[in-house]
């Protein structure tokens, strides 16, 4: 029963305490991003900057920040790894995660300068950025084990904490909601309108095979062969866009890629599908109900991009799953099954 | 009281305000995004093309596919964003807020200014022209028809020459 208990106080603390579990997870899955991309960095033959290369944050920077010298990588690695790791245990917390999101800006920066704008860590740069700043991110944390025996000198046990405004939580749900939602409008707004929804451009992704294709043939641009003479000023073809990649590589799932891909009915369903489950995020904020079906979907949404795509969107399932109600769920459970029963959690909703 | 209130208004307005803007005018700088990915139309009509690239001097010609200097991925979609520009007014695929024929010339220069340099130091390659061309092609990369020259950087006087405009104004010469 004691294990129980224990077992109880630690599940209570961690369901209610989303803000720091993220922080703790996020930081060192962006850390470990950092690094990789600061490996390819140095792997790429031309990775000095100049003008067209640089995103706004990058062009705040002096010129000493895009010399890449092999002596410093070293030096980089470290710095980026110690920040992420006390970002992640809480100490210094606010200052390393707001040197993370920094070098983050940066390194993803140098990285969208080269060529590739990566989505994967758009959002969680801005979740970190926002876990530094926003209150209820450090109760578990070594900053607050210090504040709480030291300064405050407070001799209650370590897991009673007090109340936590909401706002910095549905901040962070808000900038989740935006990003779902922007997509959502992008693809309408780009699309062709309503033309998306028939599914052809999702039928396109589904088919591409870029691994297949060497060196030469790889990136396929756009041309729009509808537009009017007199607006075409650069070149004859209309150029206006570049295609994504489908990096799948298992031959199971490309098989089903390729089935759902000849499947007109699927594909209308998906791509219409996926346009309502974006353009719906802000039900995020009408209840814990609401929020956990748009969480638990986005879930399930990437990883069956994951799956027939090859994209993973790792970071963002950690985020969604961090900003599911949690008391909810269990609650739910313990109404209906023994086990959780004995454990007798407390509800304080998230909400 | 009030401080709290100032600093949760404050924190929200950093947070929120970028997005907002790359959302309304469509850009993206990271890590502030529309979101484009798969934000455009394609279907069997689609248009779709490689883009090449091709030093000269004299009679000879080099394909620079393998002194890119980084992924062609990246090269190409760095080339297309930053640099070329799409034909669309606003589109998801850049930074960029406006654009003019004086904008553009200037990005073809800088870009191939760039990359000249990059040719010389990292390969040790000079031209005294780079052509820039598209092959029209099926998803599969089956061509569909001979590469077109789409235009070409003339590295000694350091200017880029738009073939469709030299071709344009010829026909409005003739």
């Amino acid at each position: 029963m004691n294990v129980l208990n224990k077992l109880a106080t630690v599940v209570y603390t961690l369901i209610n305490q989303p803000l720091s579990v993220l922080r703790f997870l996020l930081s060192i899955l962006l850390g470990k991003n950092i690094i990789e991309q600061l490996y390819f960095i140095y792997d790429v033959t031309d990775n000095g900057s100049y003008v067209l290369s640089k995103t706004w944050f990058t062009s705040l920077l002096p010129p000493s920040f895009f010399d890449f010298n092999p002596s410093y990588f070293k030096t980089l690695v470290i710095i980026i790894a110690v920040v992420s790791i006390a970002a992640a245990i809480g100490f210094l917390g606010r200052l390393n995660l707001f040197i993370l999101a920094l070098l983050s800006f940066y390194i993803f920066g140098v990285s969208e300068g080269i060529g590739i704008f990566d989505h994967h860590t758009s959002l969680p740069t801005q979740v970190i950025l926002a876990l530094a700043l926003v209150p209820g991110s450090m109760k578990l944390s070594i900053d607050y084990l210090i504040l709480k025996y030291t300064y405050l000198k407070d001799k209650t046990s370590y897991f009673q904490f007090s109340n936590t405004p909401k706002w910095g939580f549905n901040l962070i749900l808000t900038l989740v909601a935006v990003t779902y939602f922007t997509a959502g409008i992008s693809k309408l707004r780009y699309g062709h309108g309503i033309n998306w929804l028939d599914g052809s451009t999702l039928g396109f992704y589904l088919k591409e095979r870029t691994y297949l294709y060497k060196k030469g043939d790889v990136q396929l641009i756009i041309g729009d062969s509808n537009i009017a003479d007199e607006n075409k000023w650069k070149d004859e073809m209309g150029f206006i866009g570049h295609t994504y990649a489908n990096y799948q590589t298992s031959p199971k799932l490309t098989a089903i890629a390729t089935y759902v891909s000849n499947n007109k009915f699927l594909l209308t369903a998906l791509a219409i599908g996926s346009v309502l489950f974006e353009l719906l995020a802000f039900v995020v904020f009408i209840n814990s109900k609401y929020r956990n079906i748009y969480l638990i979907s986005a879930i399930l949404f990437h990883l069956s991009i994951g799956a027939l795509m090859g994209i993973s969107f790792r970071q963002y399932r950690l985020i969604c799953l961090c900003l599911i109600d949690w008391n909810l769920i269990l609650g739910y459970l313990s109404e209906k099954l023994k086990f959780f029963k004995l454990l007798n959690l407390k509800k304080l909703s998230t909400e | 009281m009030k401080k709290k209130n100032i600093y949760q208004t404050s924190v929200i307005l950093l947070l929120l305000i970028p997005n907002m803007f790359v959302m309304l005018f469509g850009i993206e700088s990271f890590p502030y995004t529309c979101a484009p990915m798969f934000g455009h139309y394609i279907d069997a009509k689609t248009n779709l093309y490689l883009f090449q690239f091709e030093g000269v001097n004299k009679d000879k010609s080099t394909d620079l596919v393998d002194y890119l200097g980084k992924p062609e991925d990246f090269f190409m979609r760095h080339f297309f964003s930053k640099v070329y520009g799409s034909t669309h007014p606003i589109s998801p695929f850049t930074n960029k807020l406006s654009e003019s024929d004086v904008a553009f010339q200037n990005r073809m220069a800088v870009f191939f200014e760039h990359y000249t340099k990059v040719l010389k130091e990292k390969y040790n390659l000079s031209f005294e022209q780079i052509n820039f061309k598209a092959v029209h092609v099926n998803q599969d990369r089956k061509p569909l028809a001979q590469p077109k020259l789409v235009g070409y950087y003339n590295c000694l006087n350091k200017t880029y020459v738009s073939a469709f405009k030299n071709q344009l104004s010829n026909t409005t010469k003739q």
